[in-house]
């Protein structure tokens, strides 16, 4: 049953506004980390300052940027932020895996264009029925749980799987030199790095309500909406999760395949180079 | 520099042209390899006859490896051809010409399981389909060898270097390619194992006119007895 857009998100409105004053408060919780960095010696006040400081400058500027596009409901602009988020989800998945390979963010960008649009644009049109599609109350932070998911799934496949090209270097020659093609001589080590890559979206549903209560179900009942409404859009996003990061991770590795391996059947190792750090 | 020579008359360094009277098997034509910013080796011109078996000899870095790879298609080389029965490589589908030149690596890898699944392992590639395991090939290779038949039911991780060698080999040998390239297949093997191989091989090639070989070899008397041409392979300015 389609769910009723206009029925949830702000529907009772009786949520708290908090002001500038109550955020700085909530920045004093940090004060605990950075007491227990310098009694253990960890080292790590600075980057802890610096990442909370990124945090608060990037959330600032991303809710200016939303505020905007929201008020002018402009498919191209709202497009366009959908690429940017996308571009920006393709650099951090090609930046995690220890190995890297020419082309390797272009490879990532690919599959998360398709697999994350395909399954926002699916779920907006044929699931929320949204009139029109693009209301970027929903396809924006929609759109952004399934990027931040699916990028997961494809560093992490990404990473097992050029790492085991690397270690099991041997095997997937030897099984070259005996008449393999080289489909044949990889297609365990996709599998384990498909398998890799989607494991953590398994097991995040299997829990999911148990152990974690999810930010966005938690959010829409931190702003009023009724708990059986959030979990209703809570189930829809993990579907749409689970597909995206199935989808990319699938499409990700068939792409490194076809970088890795020339049409000759050769395992092309010398692409591979270690991240520098 | 490459020198070429037969067996038992080492002052015939342009032996590879006095070759030309029959069917060649294998022939390069201008092969180069360049790593980094050097040759490792240039204007190789090989021609081999079918039914040769040829040692491949030179020193650490001369490229020995790298020669056997391009010829089992694994790399290209950076200039020149390779010819199998008379056909360009770049021609062939590599698998199934890898069934016919068969590479048999320094450091042979091997799938979790027991010997006899991984000599099972190649008849699942699709280049191999119409083929069926035959256990029976074995029992005489493993007699030569002196190896139990227990063998074929020990895991691959509990095996030695020279085991892993032998069984790698015979892995191989059960699908007669037509040219064999073995690095270095006995490093790991003792005196008295590596000559039973030596002869295994040997009966094999007898078997059928024809089958040839290229082998990598820093054992002089391994050489002399396994070689009946030398191919060496120098250092390049």
């Amino acid at each position: 049953m389609p769910l009723e857009p206009d029925s949830t998100l702000i529907s009772s409105g009786s949520y708290l506004v908090l002001s500038g004053f109550q955020v700085l408060l909530g920045s004093c919780l940090l004060i605990f980390s950075l007491l227990l960095s310098l009694l253990l010696r960890l080292q790590l006040e600075r980057s802890m300052g610096i990442a909370a400081l990124r945090m608060v400058v990037q959330l600032l500027l991303v809710g200016l940027v939303m505020d905007w596009i929201f008020s002018r409901q402009h498919p191209w602009l709202i497009l366009l932020m959908a690429v940017v988020m996308a571009s920006i989800a393709a650099a951090s998945a090609s930046s995690r895996p220890k190995r890297r390979y020419p082309g390797i963010y272009w490879n990532c960008l690919i599959s998360i264009l398709a697999s994350s649009f395909l399954v926002t644009g699916l779920a907006l049109t044929g699931i929320f029925q949204l009139q029109p599609w693009f209301t970027p109350q929903y396809l924006i932070p929609l759109l952004g749980m399934v990027l931040g998911n699916t990028l997961n799934g494809i560093s992490l496949a990404l990473d097992r799987f050029l790492d085991d090209l690397q270690k099991q270097r041997d095997l997937v020659e030897t099984r070259l030199c005996l008449g393999a093609s080289a489909w044949e001589a990889s297609h365990d080590l996709l599998r384990s790095a498909l398998r890799t890559g989607l494991i953590p979206s398994i097991n995040s549903m299997a829990v999911m309500g148990v152990v974690s209560l999810p930010g966005m179900m938690t959010g829409q009942i931190l702003a009023g909406v009724n708990p059986g409404e959030a979990v209703r859009y809570q189930m829809v996003i993990v579907f749409m999760i689970t597909a995206a990061a199935t989808l990319g991770t699938v499409i990700v590795l068939l792409l490194a395949f076809r970088m890795l391996f020339s049409a000759r059947h050769q395992l092309l190792l010398n692409r591979l180079s270690a991240k520098k750090d | 520099m490459v020198s070429y020579w037969k067996q038992g008359n080492a002052n015939e360094p342009d032996g590879v042209q006095t070759m030309m009277k029959s069917s060649f098997i294998l022939e390069t034509q201008e092969l180069g390899r360049r790593l980094e910013n050097r040759w490792v080796w240039k204007d190789l011109n090989l021609k081999v006859e079918a039914g040769s078996r040829i040692v491949l000899k030179g020193p650490t870095g001369s490229g020995k490896t790298l020669l056997l790879r391009i010829l089992a298609g694994l790399e290209n080389p950076d200039h020149g051809k390779v010819f199998f029965q008379e056909r360009d490589q770049n021609q062939w589908k590599m698998p199934e010409y890898r069934t016919q030149v068969a590479l048999l690596p320094q450091r042979p890898a091997f799938q979790e399981g027991s010997v006899d699944q991984n000599w099972r392992m190649p008849f699942d590639f699709r280049e191999r389909s119409n083929q069926h395991f035959d256990s029976s090939r074995f029992k005489p290779w493993l007699e030569m060898l002196e190896l139990s038949t227990d063998f074929a039911r020990k895991q691959t991780a509990e095996l030695s270097g020279g085991e892993r060698q032998l069984a790698a080999l015979l892995r191989m040998l059960q699908f007669d390619p037509h040219l064999l390239l073995l690095d270095e297949p006995a490093s790991a093997l003792d005196e008295s194992k590596s000559k039973k191989m030596e002869e295994l091989l040997n009966d094999w090639q007898m078997q059928v006119p024809g089958r040839t070989w290229i082998w990598v070899s820093h054992d002089s008397r391994q050489a002399e007895r396994v070689g009946d041409e030398v191919l060496e392979l120098g250092a390049v300015s």
